[in-house]
């Protein structure tokens, strides 16, 4: 019996510390470009909230409660400043195609990496990422070899001009993640590239 | 004779390989004291250049804030007395191999999605409090009120 009203005794604490606080907001930004994307969540009575305008809110109460409401671009400003300012830039990210059935870079590109090496050191940069595609021709497995290789011709160019090893991280995922998905001969010229994406 | 040596220490470097989990993101900005502790319970401070592997807890205090970039783009900052955890992090992209769910205990976040919510919409989630929010692709700051 004891061990009963300690057990109700603590639920309602928990109940308590509930009401104590007073919720969750989530509030959706534009995306660059103007996209924006869809936020949607059920209320304690299954009830479905969706927002999708940019500075659309969602006021979520401990009990599970949902109210829409709407800030503003000043709004947001004023109250998220702080943790939107903190927020790290879009990465920079570069393409560089290859022939059909080829992991070797052209002259114009040995010089596009080489600008590029400029900007790795000029901006505090922490991890130089390379991911070789290849285009849907041929065996799954060669082409996850051919994706390496033009990964690595392109870490090599970069270490050839004395960025640091450690700092470049190699990745290859073959015809996996095309850009186009079409089955063209541009589609396959789009898709046999390496990413270079800057961290 | 040489063989049996490099076989040998190729047995010794396998495992520890496979212990040695992968980083999920980088600190690329950071203000004031933002302390971060690892899933072995150990709390260090954090500078620009560091890493954040799955279960990390962050914290930060009165005027400090921190800003991530996860493997996969995700963009993450982080407000000042607020509290965040890295509960699930999976990103393999070439098995469409997915998993993003977070934790904001207190404070506020926000955050610009990348290719997790691009390959699998339904693999993004933020605990707040006692709510679950699914993220569909898109940019967005959370806020919990104390």
């Amino acid at each position: 019996m004891k061990y009963l009203v300690t057990l109700s005794m603590f639920c309602l604490l928990i109940i308590f510390s509930g009401c104590a606080s007073s919720g969750v907001q989530i509030t959706l930004l534009p995306e660059e470009g103007g996209k924006v994307g869809t936020i949607s969540m059920a209320d304690y009575k299954g009830t479905q909230h969706t927002i999708d305008k940019p500075y659309a809110a969602l006021d979520i109460s401990q009990k599970g409660e949902i109210e829409p409401k709407n800030e503003t671009q000043k709004s947001v400003d004023t109250k998220y400043a702080e943790v939107l300012n903190a927020l790290p830039p879009k990465r920079q990210s570069y393409l560089f195609y290859f022939g059909f059935d080829s992991a070797v870079l052209n002259a114009k590109q040995m010089a596009e990496l080489r600008a590029i090496t400029q900007v790795i050191r000029d901006t505090k940069i922490d991890e130089v990422v390379c991911i070789g595609h290849s285009d849907s021709a041929g065996d799954k497995e060669y082409n996850k070899k051919l994706s390496l290789q033009r990964a690595q011709s392109v870490a090599n160019a970069l270490i050839k001009d004395s960025i640091e090893k450690s700092l470049i991280k190699l990745e290859y995922y073959g015809d996996a993640n095309p850009l186009d998905k079409a089955n063209t001969k541009e589609a396959n010229a789009k898709n046999r590239r390496v990413e270079i994406i800057l961290k | 004779m040489q063989h049996y040596f490099l076989f040998l220490l190729g047995l010794l470097c396998v495992p520890m390989v496979l212990i040695a989990s992968p980083s999920v993101a980088i600190v690329k900005s950071i203000k004031g004291d933002v302390m971060v502790t690892h899933s072995d319970k150990v709390t260090v401070g954090l500078k620009q250049g560091d890493r954040i592997f799955e279960k990390d807890v962050i914290k930060t205090v009165a005027n400090s804030t921190v800003g991530v970039v996860f493997e996969d783009n995700t963009l993450i900052s982080i407000g000042s007395n607020s509290e965040f955890s890295i509960d699930e992090y999976l990103f393999e992209p070439a098995n469409k191999n997915v998993n993003f769910k977070t934790h904001l205990f207190k404070g506020t976040m926000a955050c610009v999605t990348g290719l997790i919510s691009k390959i699998n919409p339904e693999a993004m989630e933020i605990k707040a409090q006692t709510v679950t929010i699914g993220i569909r692709g898109t940019s967005f700051v959370v806020e919990v009120k104390e």
